[in-house]
């Protein structure tokens, strides 16, 4: 596998992101802070692949979002291609982090099952108003036919589809606005051995063909060092430690202890 | 139980919030109880106004807001014009009367709903279940003061009920069994016509709950551990759904002072509804706030109610309370 | 020996809008008692289909073509619901994919485990209770009276997986189906309800049915493999011998797949 790591131009940059999230006991009740990250830093270059690896409650899913847009770290900066997203002005941000799309983990739940897999598809674009109603139609049903579904099956119900097909048609989604960077929060986790391996072997065939980036989250490590760049793993809201996967062997973090409560609330 | 007190003070913010809105909504609306009499030729303006000025309708709003608070704090609520009497008093005996209507029809029709939403909820999709749903869709569909005037009719054609009226001439002189039968002879009907009403909302969202509870993936793990329907239907599936039913039972108390105004008009019982509707007509203002403040506060204990029920019942909520 | 299961010529068939459609065609298979066998396969191959066809829980719309479910030498197909209650818990029980929706929210725990106990035992409530209490430390809690009157929201998923173990060995059944019990959970968890699993197998003496579409998963616990595709049995073998030299093409393919074999192959020596 090569490794693009250092050789092309770096595409995303994060620098010390922050994020914790306010909790409260009842509505007078005292509140407490759970930091979800603490001071994060890391790059990913154009072409390659970050593995993102941790427990629940290591700020994985916290950090895909705030790197997403989704949500918006309390300090720090996000650079996307020399330029600080984080400057940008609310109102105009979230055009900014168009670049990023993401893709879930949960497809029966990520897909509005009332729409048709065309309509899901077309989203995107209708939100930007890109295009013609016809233009969108075309580009849909391409992109539907580029991940591996028939056309045919365009105008039906996402819980008509198998599992591994949701996640085609949302990784197709995720490809409408001609993202620069696809993030994958657990996107491959309950799919079947040879469904996995067959999307896999789909996302690297974009990859060759669009140049496009993934920066995906898994807490498989077999999974993380077969198909990435880098690993890098994640405890308590900091990275741990990057590795490249040649020298990933599992465990790098220590298993849950048996009888403990909920996730450690840190006071604040 | 720090919820349960915020809970309470919401409920006294609300209350209090609805009596200032509609005491000012009411007294915004043009017109008052003396414009009749302003209408009528033989009696001078001078002595309207003069009266006016007796029962201090011309004063400012807030002075009026004021000394009406000062009543209802003395437990008269002001004073009615069209009866000649505090409030406070007058609206409470017609609320008993509508009380006492709508608490047996709210209990019957729990009794009923319940028991017949578990049973089509077992024989769901069979000829039992879509019976039921038709039924209640084409009750939903006649209008309660249809109902009300078809059972007055059978009322007068057969003779077997009272056609109308609380109690009979000479009730005073009956002995307290006789008491009780001429009362439970006059509710039937008014019962029934409510009961007629409120039961097919409240069948349909209590299959529905029920019927959900049913689906879930623990009632197919209990299933697989040989659990007997009785004991699944009852230990394990109505828990599950009682958090919709007991929101469901909060609301019905809530409307417990409202939901007969109708079938009282129509059938003569001499509950809140002809008074309010008098009121009205009068426009005696103050017995219409009386009567919307007694409204509220019935609604607001109910609300207070359900959110104890469901913090007894369902662990879930007290877990978010915490 | 007599075997304890013995699946011989079943063949399930689902009628949905497009008609019948075969799921389950000709399937044999048999367990001795104490064995463990895993059943591999991907969704849509007919496992969990033929764990509810023993359980007697298909669906309306399965229909049971041909074959027969022997059970400790008694024929399970054809009983009565009555029969098969007796049975499900008591001596066949299942533990299920998800724990999170297989437990009651507004059931305590520890009562959730005396259900089951109720459900077949004549025993009453501190019996029950006693009982559950002692499966609960059989899992592993360490706090069992805390975890008793717990719900299941208040428990992290591999928890919540060890009650339904503990539901599913309270009456002491001869077999269990593991129907995919560690896919929910993270790689930690996974391990520790494996370790659980194999410990109380040993302990109990139970034969498990193991389904899972995890080949790693199998090596750890299964004594023998059985590979199905579309409905039917494409390859049988010891654990070692499927799994690391497997014969049909599919299971060469799915094997292929797997990128934690190296892992396991070191463990199957």
């Amino acid at each position: 596998m090569q490794s693009n790591c250092n050789s092309s131009p770096e595409l995303m940059r994060a620098v010390a992101l922050s994020k914790a999230y306010a909790q409260r006991r009842g509505l007078f009740g005292r509140g407490f802070a759970v930091e979800a990250l603490c001071g994060v830093d890391f790059e990913i270059h154009r072409g390659s692949t970050m593995a993102i690896v941790g427990e629940s409650g290591s700020g994985k899913s916290a950090l895909a979002k705030c790197l997403a847009g989704i949500e918006t770290a309390d300090r720090g900066e996000i650079w996307l291609e020399g330029r600080n997203l984080t400057a940008i002005p609310a109102a105009r941000r979230l055009a900014a982090f168009r670049a990023v799309q993401l893709v879930f983990q949960d497809s029966a739940s990520s897909l509005n099952p009332g729409f048709t897999a065309e309509e899901i598809v077309a989203e995107p674009l209708v939100i930007e108003r890109w295009g013609t109603a016809s233009d969108r139609k075309l580009l849909a049903l391409n992109l539907i036919e580029q991940v591996g579904i028939d056309a045919k099956s365009a105008s039906r119900r996402p819980l008509e589809f198998s599992g591994g097909q949701r996640q085609r048609l949302a990784i197709a989604r995720a490809l409408a606005l001609q993202p620069k960077l696809i993030i994958l929060d657990e996107a491959l986790s309950g799919l079947d051995l040879l469904t996995r391996s067959q999307i896999v072997d789909l996302l690297r065939e974009l990859q060759a063909q669009q140049g496009l980036t993934y920066l995906h989250i898994t807490h498989d490590m077999d999974l993380a060092r077969r198909w990435s760049d880098e690993v890098v793993a994640m405890r308590s809201g900091r990275i741990a430690e990057r590795r490249p996967p040649s020298l990933s062997h599992a465990p790098v973090l220590e298993p849950e202890l048996a009888d403990e409560p909920l996730p450690v609330r840190v006071g604040g | 139980m720090a919820y349960l007190r915020q809970r309470l003070l919401h409920s006294i913010f609300l209350l209090l919030g609805v009596t200032v809105f509609s005491f000012a909504l009411c007294e915004m609306a043009p017109g008052d109880y003396f414009d009749e009499m302003r209408m009528n030729p033989s009696v001078s303006r001078e002595t309207v106004e003069s009266i006016r000025q007796q029962y201090g309708v011309d004063q400012p709003l807030p002075v009026r807001f004021g000394r009406w608070v000062a009543s209802a704090l003395q437990g008269e609520f002001g004073y009615s014009l069209s009866y000649n009497s505090p409030i406070g008093p007058l609206v409470w005996a017609r609320a008993r009367n509508t009380l006492l209507l709508t608490t047996m029809a709210t209990l019957l029709a729990w009794a009923i709903a319940v028991p017949l939403a578990v049973w089509t909820a077992h024989r769901r999709g069979k000829w039992e279940d879509r019976a039921c749903a038709a039924g209640t869709s084409a009750l939903l569909c006649v209008p309660d003061i249809l109902v009300a005037l078809g059972l007055m009719l059978l009322a007068v054609q057969t003779g077997w009920f009272p056609a109308g009226g609380m109690v009979s001439v000479g009730f005073d002189d009956l002995s307290f069994v006789g008491k009780a039968k001429d009362l439970a002879w006059h509710l039937v009907l008014p019962v029934s016509a409510l009961v007629l009403g409120i039961l097919p909302a409240l069948v349909r969202h209590s299959r529905a709950a029920v019927g959900e509870a049913m689906q879930a993936p623990f009632v197919d793990a209990a299933r697989a551990h040989g659990i007997r329907p009785m004991r699944l239907m009852f230990r394990h599936v109505l828990p599950a759904a009682a958090n919709p039913l007991i929101t469901l039972f909060g609301l019905t108390v809530g409307n417990l002072l409202g939901a007969s105004l109708l079938i009282e008009v129509v059938m003569g019982w001499p509950g809140l509804g002809p008074l309010l509707l008098e009121a009205i007509l009068a426009r005696d203002l103050l017995v219409v706030i009386g009567v919307t403040v007694f409204s509220t506060f019935f609604l607001v204990a109910g609300n207070l109610l359900t959110d104890s029920l469901l913090f007894a019942a369902d662990p879930r909520i007290r877990a978010e309370a915490r | 020996m007599l075997q304890l299961l013995s699946i011989s010529n079943l063949s399930v068939w689902f009628s949905g809008a497009s008609g019948l459609t075969p799921t389950l065609s000709s399937l044999r298979l048999a367990l001795a008692p104490g064995q463990v066998i895993g059943l591999l396969g991907e969704s849509g191959c007919g496992k969990t289909t033929t764990a509810l066809a023993i359980l007697g829980l298909l669906p309306a719309a399965a229909r049971v073509a041909s074959g027969s479910i022997r059970f400790a030498g008694r024929e399970l197909l054809g009983s009565s619901e009555a029969e098969m209650r007796a049975l499900r818990g008591a001596q066949i029980s299942l533990i299920p994919q998800e724990p999170g929706i297989a437990l009651n929210p507004v059931l305590r725990v520890g009562e959730q485990i005396g259900e089951v106990l109720r459900a077949h035992l004549p025993w009453g409530r501190k019996q029950c209770r006693m009982a559950a209490e002692e499966m609960l430390a059989q899992v592993g809690f360490s706090d069992v009276p805390r975890i008793y009157q717990a719900f299941p929201h208040q428990l992290s998923g591999g928890q919540q997986q060890r009650v339904t173990i503990a539901q599913a060995l309270v009456c002491r059944p001869q077999l269990v189906i593991a129907d995919e019990p560690t896919s929910s959970l993270d790689p930690a968890s996974r391990a520790e309800i494996l370790a659980l699993l194999k410990r109380l197998r040993h302990s109990i003496g139970v034969a498990m049915l193991f389904i899972s579409h995890q080949p790693a998963v199998l090596a750890e616990i299964a004594d023998r493999v059985v590979v199905m595709h579309k409905g039917r049995i494409v390859e049988e073998g010891p654990t070692a011998q499927v799994l690391e030299n497997p014969q049909h093409p599919y299971p060469q393919a799915l094997l292929g797949c797997d990128w934690s074999r190296e892992s396991y192959a070191v463990e199957l020596q």
